[in-house]
């Protein structure tokens, strides 16, 4: 695939040489619109042989098979399984919940903070975009925050990844996390079924209504991934005397002295991660659990490999 | 109480604040961190508000304690070691100072005694400045103030002050606290300080029936005990006495009481002294218990003796209790006399009946035995009858009103009448002699006139009081002796209401009295309701011993008139052998002249003069210890030991709160007790300190609980 040389500074073309051959693929039968590698839920004639089947009037003659007819006198038609390409929609948090970089990070430019979790998404869903166009699966976009903001469908042209990609690196986190209404948006642009990726902190108040939401993916036959991006620092509070902690969605100001709940903080955390790990299984969805210390090349190479299977 | 540093109290109360202000200073200025999850951060610090605001709390209550410990302590505060009347500077204060000055401050222990420690406490309260007027109380007996009125007088109040002495005897209160009541409410203006400071070593049994309501309301009570901190161990000779009567060659039992006021059993030895006579006495006394050790003697002098039992080898708080002087009176032989109109030569009648009854022994045994002077009531004057220690009338007659009166004077000044009555006019003769002595004179009944004479025949003994004098020598056997006796004759009688049933000795079976004794003045009088002519008790065995026992209890003590007590005042009826004013002089000589045997005698010992029935001998203030003499040139006629009072020695103090709260009538009241040691007023300091540090701990344990 040729790209332009003005790629995006999420895209590290370099780094991605090592795993641009390993293909991002689904275990279920998808949609696609033409024919590729993956198994589609159609069963045609261009396909692999699949199986036989007895001949019924009216079906189409080229595919019976004369060989069996003369030996057997029997007519039976020849089954192959149809190939079709993938359908990707990634789906960024893009609420201000995302843009948390830890305490250590600070360096804060105006494309977004450096090391944050919507940095890791971005560096992420770029290169997974990249992966699934290299391999000429079409892919597309959704941006969400407290609505649907951006929505890309899905292509495979170059162009297409290019205004992707361009779409990822000006993403200005905005907005309080309103999951459920954003994937309801979703949901009702998109129409054939693959593969939907959603990268997400889940620090939302609806949890129940976001995977039910997530839940009609599931039933339209959408394969649901739940990518749970969690900052290290999120899971344990910094280490100082006072702090005042401000909320990234405007939920106003909290000041105390980490020590003092720094255990209750914690037990509350995991119970949220298990919650949002319960909720998701129970969903249906491929769910997680991602921490921004791991690499997302790391990350990603662990993915596609699971993927493959 | 009051504070060493007080000042040290300000900076403690500034320091409280100081852990607000530290905290307020020290507050960490909090970090801007951004945290997408904040959420949890709100959800855990709500969870542990409570408990870190009860934490906060508790922690800066610790500190804010602490340090107010601290400063307390720095402070050294003083309980009870400065009175309010040191601090006080209102304008016009008047004070009445009530020293003690009874016996018990006479204690002295380990070298420093109560009532110089008194005295230098009185001291400090008598310093004269500007808007004090004050009075001296000396506390003894009887209130002794050295100035009618608030004075401001101060050289002269500490003159007295500086003379004044403990003495012999004991402490009135009540009359000393309504003296300083009378002094504080005259003249007082109205925006006057009142106050009264009492120095005493509050003795419990002076101070357990004092009363502070008799004080104005506003009145300021001070306090000020120069008691030991434990009660100092004593030992004290409280009487001397003879049992029954002194006849001149003839063995008694001379009786001493000891009494024990420490907390161990102590063995004494005590010396008792009188005449050429000295015997000493030893016994072991437990502790609080008031004990009696005897020794046998034989006085060969006659009259008056005078001695002083003292404690040998013994050292106590209270040496003025160690000796107690004690007179007695040796008689040669007793003189009945018998006023009837029966003749000698009736035989048998009812006084030959009494006679052979109180002289039985003829022969050489007769010596023993009272002489016995019949007389008729014709005859019967002072002279005649000045001799008889007892007088029996049997059957007198009609008696003429000198003669009753006669009767009643020797009643009043210690003799005895026994009055056999069994005629109309023996009733009237008693009801005249009632009339006579009146409130002296109680008879538990009445004799009434017999209307049925002839009826009154061979009535039993129905009710005896058997356990007391002369029945209850006859033990056991009583009922036996008296279940053969008949009564005839005698007079119908009456209970009087409210009479003691203790004077009536003996009912007959009609419940008409047979004998009853009344004390009468110094003297004794009973009556025996019975004809003895026609009755068969004289002729019972029991009749002699009967006899001889109503006659014993009716002679008075040989010196049951013969004791009083230092500070009070004194009046003595002298007995008939000082009949006129003349030739008799009156002297006393303390304890340690007794003792020494020396001759130096105090003219100074009270007033005589004459009254009715006799010579009257008055002294308002006897103040030492020792014996009062009254002689009739070289003769002396009466003797009389001045004792302290016994309640003296009982050092035992009074509890402060029974002081403050009980008997201080809602007066403000505070109380020092001068004898604790300077330590222990000082320790208090160390506590504080100590509850400081006790709350630092406190801090770190709250601290660690809540980090749990």
């Amino acid at each position: 695939m040729i790209v332009s040389g003005q790629h995006s500074r999420f895209l590290e073309l370099r780094a991605l040489a090592s795993i641009q051959h390993m293909r991002f693929s689904t275990r279920n039968r998808i949609e696609g619109t033409r024919s590729g590698r993956h198994i589609s839920r159609q069963l045609g004639g261009g396909g692999e042989f699949a199986d036989y089947r007895e001949y019924s009037p009216g079906e189409d003659l080229r595919r019976l098979d004369w060989r069996v007819m003369s030996r057997t006198g029997r007519a039976y038609i020849k089954v192959f399984q149809d190939e079709t390409n993938l359908v990707c929609m990634p789906v960024i948090d893009i609420s201000g919940s995302m843009q948390f970089a830890g305490q250590t990070v600070v360096n804060e430019t105006k494309e977004g903070r450096s090391g944050s979790k919507l940095e890791y998404a971005q560096f992420f869903v770029t290169a997974l975009s990249h992966i699934i166009c290299f391999g000429r699966d079409q892919v597309g976009l959704g941006l969400v925050s407290d609505k649907l903001t951006d929505f890309f469908p899905p292509a495979s042209t170059t162009d297409h990844l290019t205004r992707l990609h361009e779409a990822i690196e000006k993403i200005r986190p905005s907005g309080s996390t309103r999951l459920a209404d954003s994937l309801e948006q979703l949901f009702q642009r998109v129409g054939r079924r693959g593969v939907l990726l959603l990268v997400s902190d889940f620090l939302a108040d609806d949890l129940d209504a976001v995977f039910s939401k997530l839940r009609l993916f599931r039933h339209r036959g959408w394969d649901v991934v739940a990518l749970h991006l969690v900052h290290p620092q999120e899971e344990r509070l910094p280490t100082g005397t006072a702090f005042r902690f401000e909320g990234l969605e405007s939920e106003g100001s909290v000041n105390c002295s980490p020590a003092e709940i720094r255990d209750l903080y914690e037990t509350n955390f995991a119970a949220h991660l298990a919650l949002v790990r319960k909720l998701g299984l129970s969903a249906g969805c491929d769910y997680r659990l991602v921490s921004t210390a791991v690499p997302y090349l790391h990350t990603l190479n662990r993915f596609l490999v699971d993927r493959t299977g | 109480m009051g504070f060493l540093y007080p000042a040290m109290l300000g900076i403690a109360g500034a320091a409280i604040a100081l852990p607000l202000l530290i905290h307020v200073l020290t507050r960490p200025r909090p970090v801007r961190f951004p945290l997408s999850t904040i959420r949890f951060v709100r959800e855990a610090v709500a969870q542990k508000k409570s408990r870190h605001r009860l934490r906060d709390v508790l922690i800066l209550f610790l500190r804010m304690v602490a340090i107010g410990l601290l400063g307390w302590a720095f402070a050294r505060p003083l309980f009870q070691d400065r009175p309010w009347q040191d601090s006080d500077t209102a304008a016009n204060v008047r004070r009445v100072v009530l020293l003690d000055t009874s016996q018990s401050m006479a204690a002295n222990l380990s070298g420093v005694g109560r009532f110089e420690l008194a005295r230098a406490r009185a001291t400090r309260f008598l310093k004269p400045r500007s808007g004090l007027m004050a009075n001296l109380v000396l506390v003894g007996a009887q209130p002794r103030a050295v100035f009618d009125r608030l004075s401001s007088s101060f050289p002269v109040l500490n003159e007295a002050l500086d003379k004044s002495l403990a003495n012999a005897e004991r402490a009135n209160i009540q009359p000393a606290i309504n003296e300083a009541a009378r002094l504080l409410s005259a003249d007082a203006p109205p925006d006057a300080v009142l106050e009264l400071v009492v120095i005493s070593d509050f003795q419990r049994t002076n101070w357990a029936t004092a009363d502070f309501s008799a004080l104005p309301a506003a009145t300021r009570i001070q306090l000020e005990s120069v008691a030991e901190a434990e009660t100092p161990d004593n030992l004290a000779v409280e009487s001397v006495r003879f049992q029954g009567r002194l006849t001149r060659g003839t063995e008694s039992i001379v009786e001493v009481v000891v009494e024990n006021f420490s907390r161990t059993a102590r063995n004494v030895r005590c010396e008792v002294t009188f005449g050429n006579n000295a015997v000493t006495v030893t016994g072991s006394c437990p502790p609080l218990v008031r004990t009696t050790l005897t020794h046998p003697v034989n006085v060969s002098d006659e009259g008056w003796i005078q001695g002083v039992a003292k404690l040998l080898e013994h050292s106590d708080a209270l040496p003025g209790d160690d000796a107690c002087p004690f007179v007695g009176r040796v008689q040669s032989v007793s003189t009945f006399g018998i006023v009837t109109r029966e003749p000698p030569s009736r035989i048998p009648s009812a006084s030959w009946f009494i006679e052979r009854a109180i002289a039985p022994y003829t022969g050489a045994e007769a010596s023993r035995q009272p002489r016995i002077e019949r007389m008729n009531p014709s005859r019967m004057s002072a002279q005649s009858v000045g001799e008889c220690q007892l007088l029996v009338l049997v059957k007198p007659g009609k008696l003429e009103p000198d003669q009753i009166n006669l009767l009643a004077s020797l009643l009043r000044r210690g003799r005895a009448i026994l009055y056999v009555t069994s005629e109309l006019v023996d009733a009237n003769n008693f009801r005249q002699l009632v009339d006579v002595l009146g409130q002296e004179l109680q008879p538990p009944v009445e004799l009434l006139p017999n209307q049925r004479e002839a009826v009154r025949n061979g009535f039993a003994i129905s009710d005896v009081q058997s356990g007391l004098r002369p029945f209850s020598v006859f033990g056991d056997s009583l009922a036996v002796l008296l279940a053969s006796v008949r009564i005839s004759g005698g007079l119908v009688t009456r209970r009087v209401p409210n009479s003691l049933d203790d004077d009536l000795l003996a009912t007959l079976s009609d419940r008409s009295t047979l004998l009853f004794v009344n004390s009468v003045g110094a003297g004794n009088l009973g009556v025996l309701n019975a004809d003895l002519s026609d009755s068969n008790l004289p002729r019972q065995q029991a009749f002699v011993p009967l006899m001889a026992e109503l006659t014993d209890l009716l002679l008075p003590e040989n010196d049951s008139q013969a004791t009083a007590f230092c500070g009070e005042p004194l009046t003595r009826l002298l007995p008939p052998e000082a009949s006129g004013l003349s030739g008799l002089s009156v002297s006393h000589r303390s304890t340690d002249s007794v003792l020494s045997g020396g001759d130096v005698k105090n003219s100074d010992a009270g007033q005589l003069r004459e009254s009715g029935d006799g010579v009257l001998w008055q002294w308002t203030e006897a103040r030492v210890p020792g014996i009062a003499t009254i002689a009739n040139g070289e003769q002396a006629v009466f003797s009389l030991a001045l004792k302290s009072p016994p309640e003296e020695s009982d050092l035992r103090s009074l509890d402060e709160n029974v002081l403050t709260e009980r008997l201080a009538g809602g007066r403000e009241t505070s109380f020092r007790q001068s004898s604790r040691p300077m330590s222990s007023r000082d320790d208090s300091w160390i506590w504080f300190a100590a509850s400081c540090v006790v709350a630092l701990i406190g801090e770190i344990v709250a601290l660690r609980f809540f980090r749990m």
